[in-house]
């Protein structure tokens, strides 16, 4: 009787594991979809699909593994919307991106970035374990701002990830003189 | 959602855990739903084989589907559901065998005449949603009742068999009366 208890229960976690393979395969479907339309729409290059399959790649492994990378999902995809909608609304470059261009890209991304990392954070501040909830959701904030860019260039990733590490120097600071008065 | 100490407020916070991707609370879910779904199954089969059959369907499926599950509604009858579910279909397999051997043997088919089996089934039915209530506190236990009845009733019901359907609206209102006898609805 136990044996069979024992092998039940195990069907029941490999069960579980399907659906959540299930549940995270639709979610990624859905994200890759929803972003090559937009992609097609804005008639961008073929390099920001290998983006969006990275995007749908991250929220489909965050939706699968649960817990506090789940949680993050959503905030994350909507703080990287932030430097989506700056890079979309205020870079404008044409073929070549370099020289004041490209310093002019990283700026607006850097500070979307900021923007963004800021409001996982305050999104995510009830979170039991917002430190590490916060990590999973900024992971996703330059996948999701480089599909705002006009190119996928390195000016505008290390914009972001200037703008990530700015982010995360502010809330370090926050709490320290929280503690302090 | 915090549990008060009642096994399905703990079973609504195992599944909203599961929901969220928290593998920890398979353990404990499974501990709590087991026995529940063997003797649902059990009583409404009768056959133990075909029971342990609808079990394990029913609790994989019940696991499978766990991350859609919504928080917000009450575990116990959205696995019973399931479980029904599950039963329906192994009384269908059961009877198709029984038609399939019937006609190889040239014996000629009941026809319409209801099934012994499903009307066992809402005999028992009955009792068993006064079983899996009766451990409940009296506030909570004629909601879980009605619950139980909606959701079992409606997936008890086979939409292509009009002789069933018949019989889930007799049951139904036979749940109803007794419900309205015991004073829980007016």
């Amino acid at each position: 009787m136990s044996n069979r208890v024992t092998l039940l229960e195990r069907n029941a976690q490999r069960a579980y594991e399907r659906g959540r393979l299930k549940w995270a395969a639709m979610g990624a479907m859905l994200l890759l979809t929803a972003s090559v339309l937009g992609l097609l729409v804005a008639g961008r290059s073929p390099a920001f699909y290998a983006v969006a399959a990275v995007l749908a790649a991250f929220g489909g492994a965050y939706a699968w593994r649960g817990g506090d990378a789940g949680n993050a999902l959503l905030p994350g995809l909507i703080a990287g919307l932030v430097p989506m909608v700056l890079s979309a609304g205020l870079l404008d470059c044409r073929v070549e991106c370099s020289g004041l261009c490209m310093h002019h890209c990283m700026t607006v991304c850097g500070i979307g970035a900021a923007i963004g990392g800021v409001a996982a954070a305050v999104l995510m501040r009830q979170h039991p374990r917002r430190h590490r909830a916060w990590l999973f959701a900024v992971a996703l904030i330059p996948a999701v701002g480089l599909l705002g860019c006009p190119h996928v260039g390195y000016g505008q990733l290390a914009g972001l990830l200037i703008g990530l590490a700015a982010a995360r120097a502010i809330l370090g600071v926050i709490p320290s003189r929280r503690s302090s008065s | 959602m915090t549990g008060n100490g009642s096994p399905t407020d703990e079973l609504d916070e195992m599944f909203a855990r599961l929901a969220r991707g928290e593998r920890n609370a398979i353990g404990r879910s499974f501990e709590l739903i087991h026995p529940l779904v063997r003797r649902f199954c059990r009583r409404l089969l009768g056959n133990a084989e075909d029971a342990d059959d609808a079990t394990q369907q029913a609790l994989e499926r019940v696991f499978e589907r766990v991350s859609t599950y919504d928080p917000s509604r009450r575990a116990l009858p959205w696995v019973m559901a399931i479980a029904a579910w599950e039963v329906k279909t192994i009384r269908r397999r059961s009877t198709r065998n029984r038609q399939r051997q019937a006609s190889e043997s040239g014996e000629e088919l009941a026809g319409n005449l209801p099934d012994p089996e499903s009307l066992a089934m809402q005999r028992q039915l009955l009792e068993v949603i006064e079983e899996l209530t009766l451990a409940l506190p009296e506030g909570e236990r004629e909601t879980m009742k009605h619950l139980l009845e909606r959701e079992l009733g409606a997936e008890l019901a086979d939409g292509s068999d009009a002789t069933f359907r018949k019989r889930k609206e007799r049951l139904l209102t036979k749940v109803r009366t007794v419900l309205r006898n015991l004073g829980h609805v007016k």
